[in-house]
């Protein structure tokens, strides 16, 4: 039966070949397309949530609507303690949040004031990919700047700035910083506005001493567990505070994510659809050559189940041919992508506060290629049905009548 | 546009800054001469003054007391004496610019645009506040109301292309010249804030209410209260007291 099937298939070898191609290059352009497009939502999902939201966060209520340096959270310490022996929680960090003057000998510019414990942030966010030169925060009296707010007022690693501030007692609070790195977050906002800094020297700035801003925890299980994690962290705090899911944080990313993803399904449907319809095409068409032929098969004897599952074995071949080449040359540019990258041309463009490098590199999973293969071939199959069916109905009879 | 606020601080200090010099008894006054009294008395005058400044906010309650000094309506020099946290730190002001010198850290910062309408010294008035020196009677079209007890009720309505964050403003003002009440509209005709003036007092031969309360209109418990308790007139600077140098003496 499979020796027959394959014969068949190349009786009319240019036939088979073009549908073999056709589905090859649908395989070979929706898996790079997969790669890159998965390549950009993890970059969204890396700036939006791994390095600011956090996929659970904790908050004073008011804090999201007033952003007010005043509203922070009773008991930072003892939360922090008690999110932390959670099991579900990979990694808990805090947060203060400031806005000040930030100058130079020779420049000042308003900056947003980040106050991160280094050893915790670095746990949560990571730094190696968020920094552009230099090193992270090690010890009191440093500080990072977004490289755009370092341009801005000529600072350099090595150098000195200054901070004037507003504290919470209404007096004015001021301290001098060693930059020891320059951040590229990927949030256009933080890198031409944003200086991280030692929690402790913020809270002494501030003059807001043990208090801080949000508790940001990553969920052990990754982002499909933040609801589970969600429960465990509102079971394990008071009711004082606030605790939300990044996606209830940032509905307009998770809008967004959800989009991207939807608009990428739709794709994948078409392009499995021309390739269902090349194989239903090549199929219908060699059963309508073959009339004839299959009348004296099922004259001889053939049963019409086994006319039908010659029929779904060629299908199934072409498939399998189309499919095993274009997972070559879709693998090959998945390759390509994830290594060397897509220079797009623009340079560094953004997108809704998202600055994306001007060369993009694609993510490589392995269900880009699963998911490309098993609907192929579930497609080729259903749509070589139809053509099967036909040839099972034939009456031996009229069918060797025919040309 | 850019906006900025009239009369705001600058007018309320150097009104008790520099009094204006107005027979008790002259001819009545136009309404025009009124809202230039009130945001314009010192033009080409020079003061020195020790004034109190109380700020009561809903986080935080703070007092200070602050030697300033100025020529005419472009320069100023102000300087917190107590409490000793924030002692040294220093207010310029040339023009339309502004500069801080914190002693803590021994530096000058001038204040970007971006963050001129930030508060000053944590109080009710914003740096803008200090700076501007828009004139009522320019920017307003302006109609007496009333007057009642010797106090002229002048209503200010900002003029179509006039660019400022108020609405309307409403002065009362005696008729020595001496501001009684300042009121600020939003554009959509809410009130933003008053500015209320007493205590009149008389300084180096001149009267000026030594006390001004600023309210914000959405915020009643909150206040700014600046109180004079000492001021002379016609003080003689040199070149270099309204310079970067001087804010770190």
């Amino acid at each position: 039966m499979f020796a027959l099937a394959w014969r068949n298939i190349w009786r009319q070898s240019r036939r088979s070949m073009i549908t073999i191609l056709a589905m090859a290059c649908g395989a070979a352009v929706c898996m790079p397309m997969m790669s890159f497009m998965d390549g950009m939502f993890a970059t969204m999902f890396d700036v939006a949530v791994t390095q600011q939201a956090g996929h659970v966060r904790v908050e004073h209520p008011d804090y999201p609507v007033t952003n007010s340096m005043f509203d922070t959270m009773e008991d930072a310490q003892k939360k922090l303690e008690a999110l932390e022996a959670l099991p579900d929680a990979s990694a808990v960090t805090w947060r203060a949040y400031g806005a000040g003057l930030l100058g130079t000998d020779t420049k000042s510019m308003g900056a947003v004031l980040v106050g991160v414990d280094p050893v915790r942030e670095s746990r949560v966010t990571p730094t190696e990919t968020m920094l552009k030169e230099g090193a992270w925060l090690t010890q009191p009296g440093q500080i990072l700047l977004g490289f755009g707010l370092a341009d801005e007022l000529n600072a350099s690693i090595g150098g000195e700035v200054v901070i004037m501030t507003q504290a919470s007692d209404g007096s004015i609070g001021a301290g001098t910083y060693t930059v020891v790195g320059l951040v590229r977050s990927g949030n256009a906002m933080r890198d031409n506005q944003g200086a991280w800094l030692n929690l402790t020297d913020l809270q002494e700035l501030l003059f807001i001493e043990n208090q801080v801003h949000e508790l940001v925890l990553l969920a052990s299980g990754g982002r499909d567990q933040v609801d589970t994690l969600k429960a465990d962290v509102v079971a394990a705090v008071d009711e004082s505070v606030v605790v939300r899911t990044w996606y209830e944080a940032d509905p307009q990313m998770a809008e967004m994510l959800k989009m991207g993803q939807q608009q990428s399904n739709i794709m994948l449907v078409v392009v499995f659809f021309l390739a269902g319809f090349g194989v239903l095409n090549t199929m219908l068409m060699s059963v309508f050559e073959r009339t004839r032929e299959l009348g004296v098969m099922m004259a001889l004897g053939t049963r019409p189940r086994e006319v039908i599952r010659l029929i779904l074995m060629e299908g199934f071949l072409l498939s399998v041919m189309g499919v095993v080449l274009g997972g070559l040359l879709g693998g090959g540019l998945v390759y390509l992508i994830c290594v060397h990258g897509v220079d797009l041309g623009y340079g560094d463009f953004e997108m809704s506060g998202v600055v994306f490098p001007s060369r993009m590199r694609g993510l490589f999973h392995i269900n880009h290629a699963t998911s490309v293969f098993v609907s192929m071939m579930v497609i080729s199959i259903l749509a070589a049905l139809w053509p099967a069916w036909r040839a099972s109905k034939l009456e031996p009879v009229e069918a060797m009548r025919a040309d | 546009m850019v906006k900025h606020r009239p009369m705001g601080f600058k007018f309320a200090l150097l009104t008790i800054l520099c009094a204006v010099a107005t027979p008790a008894f002259a001819a009545e006054p136009t309404i025009e001469e009124l809202l230039n009294a009130t945001d314009d008395v010192n033009r080409g005058e020079s003061s020195q003054s020790t004034i109190e400044m109380q700020v009561k906010t809903k986080r935080y309650e703070r007092s200070m007391t602050m030697k300033a000094w100025s020529r005419g309506e472009e320069d100023s020099l102000i300087r917190i004496l107590s409490p000793a946290k924030d002692a040294g730190t220093t207010t310029l002001k040339v023009g339309d610019d502004m500069w801080n010198y914190i002693p803590k850290i021994d530096r000058t910062m001038k204040i970007p645009p971006g963050m001129m309408s930030g508060s000053w010294m944590g109080s009710h008035f914003s740096n803008d506040d200090l700076v501007k020196s828009n004139r009522l009677a320019d920017e307003f079209d302006y109609k007496k109301e009333s007057f009642v007890d010797g106090v002229y009720t002048i209503v200010c309505t900002a003029k179509a292309d006039a660019a400022v964050v108020w609405g309307k403003v409403i002065v009362k003002v005696r008729a020595d010249k001496i501001p009684v009440e300042v009121a600020y509209y939003d554009e959509d005709g809410e009130l933003a804030r008053k500015m209320t003036f007493s205590d009149v007092k008389d300084f180096d031969g001149r009267k000026v209410p030594a006390t001004m309360l600023l309210v914000p209109a959405d915020r009643p418990d909150e206040f700014t209260r600046i109180t004079t308790t000492e001021l002379d007139f016609d003080v003689q600077f040199d070149a270099r007291t309204f310079s970067l140098q001087a804010l770190k003496e």
